[in-house]
């Protein structure tokens, strides 16, 4: 059992220390995983982050054999034998802490590949799936950083969808499954989401007065 | 007001008023909603501007809608991720443990060393064959997606399709196979990045490198071509540069179809990313390989330009410029590129197929030779290539007038134009992964006829609030009265996407899909595509 799964199964047991264990252990795992990806600097090399985040898991939590598997949730009354670290209940704790330190990877190599660029400013090219090999416009990347941190504060469930599929590449139906919501309000704050987050990166819609104040 | 914190209450507003029908509706909600508090009606309204253009904004990142997933009704078990289509979500669990230290896990016989990409349609996987003793690259489907009929069904004809041509600049198709009815695809592996990422990197290419990676796509299409195969989704996300040599790898045949399959294909059914589509394409028609040829040329205009030439901020309004403007001259944009590469690919993006190149092989002639020609002579003189002619004289009058109709037919501006209404599924970049569309619905103008094409049996179709019965195969048509109309699109109760458009009498476009509203306009709503307006100048529009 890796280090992360025992971390899982604690939580799952309701150990109330382990979730802080959780994100500096991933972390750590993440950046190990895409140094050694790297390091075989094939040119030309892409690190899609949504890849790793689900190779990561692969690694650290495990296949199951189909075979074996439990019915997938079962409620508290119903725990058998050891904490099933695949249950959705681990996978959002795995997935959460994954995001997290996919984007802080992220940050960490864009702001080291930042040159002497000037300005930065948004360029009107769509976000691309992150690179990790070569991070483009790394200005675009910690822009967004910033306005996720913004809607963060002011709404903590858009940007907590927003940083499940950014970072790790969560389709919308398992977004709702690790945040116990229904799909259809997965749905309604990332719609919310992009339009906050597009209006705040690119001053877009907003009238020439801008004195004006906004109303978060 | 209510005592939400403003953020929520903002949010719930900006959500309400997304999904009422009409403008009025809208505006009159948004007036009692925010009760005097204008600065937040301000804000709104500028959220749905930006709403309007997110589109496109973060589509490469994957946001697949929701194949309409009850929401927890009846059932009553709260997060019960078996209800999610059969599978489930679970992230990759159809592999079974190796024992092999390092694999990732097995799949049937092979060991699955590493995630490649990770999209919402599907995912591809490094995976060494033992038996054959390589590495391959293995493309399976999403669980989640495996149920579907119909997208199995498309997935497994990628396979056939793209099986089907061996040439150096197709990725090579080695096998389908399927574990515990999850069909996946084995593929060769290349290694390194797709001309999307290189141009995202890198920007515009030298001259000597258009015209090669040009080249050999045009081979690569020649290929397909000649199995009667046309690509139909041609653009730089789906051409993949081969480490070292950067060889050119076609990928991604998913939106392949035979070009005399026509049972299984429905002419009208307009699938992939408008901005490197034909007009012909656009517009639903039938296609055949020259449809391939436009893309190219919009590739090779990328190439030069850095950017592709017909570029909006909504879907809606891409198409429109694919099937009506004449994009930026190259000479403009790139002052480096000569005339006569600029001639070919003008040539190639002629609205009308039969004034483009007719077949990719002789493309791939030209274009071999201009590169032998530039690397031995420089770019100052013309290439004295065999087709000559072809480059020297200037694409025929019509094609340069930016309102141009094609000789002998009458097209009303704007007047066919395909919107996607459900379950669209971006593509991912680097992997190929196969967009797939479920269902169809075709405006063609005119006198305001409209042409409904439905592939998937479990959707319904409103309009106006009245649900359009479709019985068997094939188009149905019905007259809209000029005015204003409400299209949906529902699957098993939940509404998968919400379209307005006004029927005109007048012949003027009003407007098309373009994100700086007018705010009296009100017409941004519901899903990424827009309110438009379809002329009715009293022509026909072409029979397919």
């Amino acid at each position: 059992m890796s280090d992360v799964t025992r971390i899982l199964s604690k939580i799952e047991a309701g150990d109330p220390q382990a979730a802080e264990q959780l994100l500096p252990l991933v972390y750590a795992e993440l950046r190990k995983l895409a140094a050694a990806k790297l390091a075989h600097e094939k040119p030309g090399q892409t690190l899609q982050a949504t890849a790793l985040v689900h190779e990561a898991y692969l690694r650290l939590v495990g296949c199951q054999r189909l075979e074996d598997q439990e019915p997938v949730i079962k409620s508290r009354d119903e725990q058998t034998s050891a904490p099933d670290p695949s249950s959705w209940d681990s996978r959002g704790h795995f997935f959460a802490a994954a995001a997290e330190s996919m984007r802080r990877i992220l940050i960490e190599t864009a702001r080291r590949k930042q040159s002497q660029r000037h300005g930065g400013g948004w360029q009107r090219h769509a976000l691309t799936d992150f690179n990790l090999a070569s991070p483009d416009a790394p200005e675009d990347l910690l822009l967004l950083d910033a306005a996720l941190n913004k809607l963060a504060s002011v709404d903590k469930p858009a940007a907590d969808v927003v940083k499940l599929r950014f970072f790790a590449g969560l389709p919308l139906a398992d977004v709702a499954e690790l945040l116990a919501i229904s799909p259809r309000t997965a749905d309604r704050l990332w719609v919310y989401a992009k339009a906050w987050l597009h209006h705040e990166l690119t001053g877009e819609g907003r009238k020439t007065d801008n004195s004006r104040p906004i109303v978060a | 007001m209510t005592e939400h914190p403003p953020a929520t209450g903002e949010r719930t507003i900006f959500l309400e008023a997304l999904e009422l029908a009409d403008a009025e509706g809208r505006a009159a909600y948004l007036a009692t909603a925010c009760a005097g508090d204008e600065p937040l009606r301000q804000r709104v309204l500028e959220l749905f501007r930006s709403h309007e253009a997110a589109a496109g904004f973060f589509d490469k990142l994957g946001p697949e809608r929701i194949a309409a997933e009850p929401e927890a009704p009846t059932a009553g078990v709260e997060g019960d991720a078996s209800k999610l289509s059969g599978w489930g979500s679970r992230p990759l669990d159809f592999l079974t443990p190796s024992d092999k230290p390092g694999s990732l896990g097995r799949l049937g016989n092979y060991e699955v060393e590493e995630v490649v990409g990770y999209g919402g349609m599907g995912t591809v996987l490094r995976v060494f064959d033992e038996r054959l003793h390589r590495a391959v690259a293995i493309k399976v489907m999403s669980p989640a997606l495996a149920t579907n009929e119909h997208a199995r069904r498309r997935f497994l004809r990628e396979a056939r399709a793209a099986a089907a041509i061996r040439d150096d600049h197709v990725i090579g198709i080695h096998g389908v196979d399927e574990v515990n009815g999850l069909p996946f695809l084995v593929m060769e592996y290349v290694v390194g990045r797709s001309l999307a990422q290189r141009l995202e990197a890198e920007g515009a290419l030298s001259l000597p490198d258009t015209l090669r990676i040009g080249g050999q796509i045009a081979r690569g299409l020649a290929a397909a071509h000649a199995q009667g195969l046309v690509h139909r989704d041609i653009k730089p996300a789906n051409i993949l540069l081969e480490n070292g040599v950067e060889r050119v790898k076609i990928t991604d045949f998913g939106l392949a179809h035979a070009v005399d399959d026509v049972r299984t294909t429905h002419p009208g059914t307009v699938v992939g990313t408008p901005e490197y589509m034909s007009p012909e394409q656009a517009r639903g028609e039938r296609v055949d390989h020259r449809s391939d040829l436009f893309s190219l040329g919009c590739v090779l205009y990328a190439l030069c330009a850095g950017r592709p030439p017909f570029r909006a901020a909504s879907t809606v309004a891409i198409i429109r410029r694919v099937c009506e403007d004449t994009p930026r001259q190259l000479s403009e944009v790139n002052p480096g590129i000569p005339s006569w590469l600029s001639g070919l690919i003008e040539r190639l993006i002629a609205k009308p197929a039969d004034q483009r190149f007719q077949t990719a092989a002789e493309v791939a002639e030209l274009l071999e030779q201009c590169l032998a020609h530039v690397q031995q002579c420089g770019t100052g003189v013309p290439p004295a290539v065999v087709g000559w002619d072809k480059l020297a004289q200037p694409a025929p009058a019509h094609h340069g007038k930016s309102r141009a109709l094609a000789p002998g037919r009458h097209w009303p501006l704007a007047a066919a134009i395909v919107l996607l209404l459900a379950g669209t599924v971006a593509i991912a970049e680097t992997t190929g992964m196969t967009g797939m569309v479920a269902t169809v619905i075709r405006i063609v103008g005119g006198d305001g006829t409209l042409v409904i094409e439905v592939d998937d049996p479990n959707v319904q179709v409103l309009i106006d609030g009245k649900e359009l019965v479709i019985t068997g195969a094939g188009p149905k048509e019905l007259r809209l009265r000029p005015g204003k109309h409400e299209l949906q699109s529902v699957k098993d109760g939940q509404p998968l996407s919400t379209q307005h458009l006004t029927i005109t009498r007048d012949g003027r476009q009003t407007c098309c899909g373009c994100p700086t509203a007018h705010a009296d306009r009100t017409s941004i709503l519901g899903q990424p595509l827009s309110s438009l307006s379809v002329s009715a100048p009293g022509a026909k529009a072409e029979s397919r």
